[in-house]
């Protein structure tokens, strides 16, 4: 059956496709890195779930369980617990934390960093990252500094400051470049873990795959300088070389520690790959320049009008640049452009229109999310390099302008091949967007959420997302729990 | 007086009986009018998608359209209380809907005589706004959505019938194997009277 649905969009992609046989492009696969480590962002609420005694050792019993905000009177900061970094390797864990003040350092980030060993010992430090900005990107600089402490108390309660490092001996920086885990989207069945996690063990998830990117990596070595030379903290710390001279002697510890700068806002390794693409694609003048014609002509005109997005990336010769954007071409008054099948193509885009005559809709359409299907799996079948996290269907509308992503392709496979094969699905899905008002003229809050309601009722596996007037700020639209209104969760 | 006192606890039985029966099947009825604005389900058939005002009513029956030497014909039935049931998605519950059949003559003979649908469809809100499911058996049984749209001729007093295929972002797979013929089968947009 399966296979009869591939083959059925195989056909109808032949029709309303003229398919670019494009088989030389580069390959993109994500490399496996050679450390033993591995690191990710996971959103505290969880972490805190899977680690409650990490927040029962850091925090008070006193302290609100609903504070987004740990407080440490010790040393006078916060930590923000929205988000938490984690590197995973053989002998511990590192759980790194945004350190916020009142008066925050120019150009330096905080990180809380919490270490936890196989033995179930933690230490404490305070890191320091120095950075400069050059085009609204950070570079850290090499004289970072790291502080063990003692259990910083996160409470309201005050103690004093104690440094508990060895006078003699400090911990030195060496930065490398590393390919690090960076994870895919959260587990259709624990909302503990992330898709490619290996501690994942979903059967019938589809991997929004995990893979690995180069990130700036830094390993911490604890080097003393007393009664036995200088040790190698003169080394080149930019050659990844983390063996050392000969060390000092005065200090038997011979520990290390891997930490990365974490800043809530890095969209390099955030959870949520979705928002990351959303933004990667907003930030492009010629998109936000066809989404802004797409805008206005939907007002006037009277045929539907689209483009496609690119990954430069995969493109033959590569372009190097992501996203590249297309130009606008015309559907008909009913339908969307007849866009040309492309192996780097990860998002379609088209607009509605206002015209009362057309009976045009102010969400997505039962055609746009079977058109969301149909590329992929036509990527799928063209082993396109296009990742699941970047394919995407936008739609601009008087209503608003919206993103439709796929969290679970299983799921949406199935909705479709239901909605293909079996007429009197059709006919009952047809019937629900009526029911539910999404109808043209009638109110975009019914409409949005008649839309949200169809996907929790038939769980097909899909995201919503809604951008601001100038396409940005994307935000993902759910229900709330009455079912009554919609909860919005920014990017 | 024994035998008397028996019936009266039969009788007290039976309704006993009545009433806890009708209790465990009892439904919440959803006037469909404004069905959008209450979270109901449709997954513990416990529900009743009603057409409590009776729009669906003044559709019923048998509606023409003659143009030329041809002429389209729709003949409309309610369903009440259908019980709809997709064990893969969940879905148990009841509607009111209607079944559609056409016809097509041509110099007073027919032509064609549709299937009727089995499964019934529609949704109306207001009086004289109707949307349901029209099955084109002609374009692979291709299912659109319809509007029928109920207005009057105050002067002569008669009801016409509005019938508008909408063919908004819908998959047509014969029209793709076959560009040059009509999108329908059947004439659309047309204004229909009632037989």
């Amino acid at each position: 059956m399966k296979k009869n649905l591939f083959n059925f969009f195989w056909i109808f992609g032949l029709i309303s496709f003229l398919i670019s046989c494009e088989k030389d492009f580069d390959e993109v696969n994500a490399k496996k890195p050679n450390s033993s480590y591995k690191i990710k962002v996971v959103y505290g609420e969880n972490f805190f779930k899977e680690h409650p005694e990490i927040r029962s050792k850091l925090k008070s019993k006193s302290q609100p369980p609903s504070q987004s905000r740990m407080i440490s009177n010790d040393y006078n900061f916060e930590i923000d617990e929205t988000k938490v970094q984690i590197i995973e390797t053989e002998n511990y864990d590192v759980f790194t934390f945004k350190i916020e003040r009142n008066t925050p350092l120019n150009n330096v980030l905080e990180n809380y960093i919490l270490v936890q060993y196989s033995t179930d010992s933690l230490k404490h430090f305070i890191a320091n990252y120095p950075y400069t900005e050059v085009n609204q990107e950070r570079i850290y600089s090499n004289d970072a500094t790291i502080t063990e402490i003692s259990n910083p108390n996160l409470s309201y309660q005050a103690r004093d400051y104690l440094q508990i490092t060895n006078p003699n001996c400090e911990w030195v920086p060496y930065f490398s470049t590393q390919n690090v885990y960076i994870p895919g989207d959260r587990c259709g069945c624990h909302g503990n873990h992330v898709y490619g996690d290996p501690e994942c063990d979903c059967p019938a998830s589809p991997p929004t795959q995990g893979h690995y990117e180069t990130v700036d990596v830094t390993t911490w070595k604890y080097e003393c300088y007393t009664g036995g030379g200088s040790g190698s903290a003169n080394n080149n710390p930019w050659n990844g070389d983390t063996t050392g001279g000969g060390g000092g002697s005065g200090d038997s510890s011979s520990e290390d520690i891997l930490t990365a700068p974490f800043d809530n806002d890095n969209d390099l390794i955030i959870e949520n790959p979705d928002c990351g693409e959303l933004k990667t694609n907003s930030k492009d003048s010629i998109f936000r320049q066809n989404m802004n014609y797409l805008k206005t002509d939907l007002l006037t005109s009277n045929v539907e009008k689209g483009f496609q997005i690119y990954n430069g990336n995969y493109i033959t010769p590569p372009y190097a640049e992501n996203p590249v954007v297309g130009n606008i071409v015309s559907g008909t008054a009913q339908d969307t452009p007849a866009f040309p099948y492309h192996v780097a193509c990860k998002a379609l885009v088209h607009n509605h229109l206002k015209d009362p005559t057309k009976n045009h809709i102010g969400t997505f359409s039962p055609n746009d999310i079977l058109q969301l299907f149909d590329l992929y799996s036509i990527h799928q079948q063209q082993n396109s390099p296009v990742k699941q996290t970047e394919v995407a269907s936008y739609l601009v509308c008087n209503e608003g302008n919206y993103v439709l992503k796929i969290g679970d392709f299983n799921k949406l496979y199935l909705f479709v091949n239901k909605y293909v094969y079996d007429p009197i699905f059709k006919k009952e899905v047809d019937d629900f967007y009526k029911e539910k008002n999404i109808v043209h003229g009638k109110p975009k809050i019914d409409q949005n959420i008649g839309f949200l309601k169809l996907l929790k009722k038939y769980n097909f596996g899909v995201k919503l997302f809604e951008g601001d007037e100038n396409f940005e700020n994307w935000q993902e639209l759910e229900l709330n729990n009455s079912g009554n209104d919609i909860t919005k969760k920014p990017c | 007086m024994l035998i008397k006192q028996n019936i009266m606890k039969n009788i007290l039985y039976t309704i006993s009986l009545i009433l806890f029966t009708n209790f465990l099947f009892s439904q919440t009825v959803v006037n469909m009018a404004n069905s959008h604005n209450i979270d109901w389900n449709r997954e513990n058939g416990q529900y009743y998608l009603k057409d409590v005002n009776n729009y669906m009513l003044p559709y019923l029956g048998t509606w023409q359209y003659i143009y030329g030497n041809k002429e389209f014909r729709i003949s409309l039935t309610k369903v009440p209380m259908f019980h709809v049931m997709f064990s893969d998605y969940n879905t148990d519950y009841y509607k009111d809907g209607l079944l559609i059949q056409y016809q097509k003559y041509e110099n007073g003979q027919l032509i064609y005589n549709s299937q009727i649908d089995t499964y019934p469809t529609g949704i109306i809100k207001e009086y004289g706004k109707l949307n349901m499911s029209f099955t084109d058996y002609e374009r692979n049984g291709e299912s659109f959505p319809v509007d029928l749209i109920l207005f009057q001729n105050l002067n002569s007093n008669t009801e016409y019938l509005k019938f508008k295929i909408d063919r908004f972002e819908r998959r047509n797979t014969y029209y793709e194997q076959h560009p040059n013929e009509p999108y329908f089968s059947v004439p659309n947009d047309i204004i229909m009277t009632k037989m």
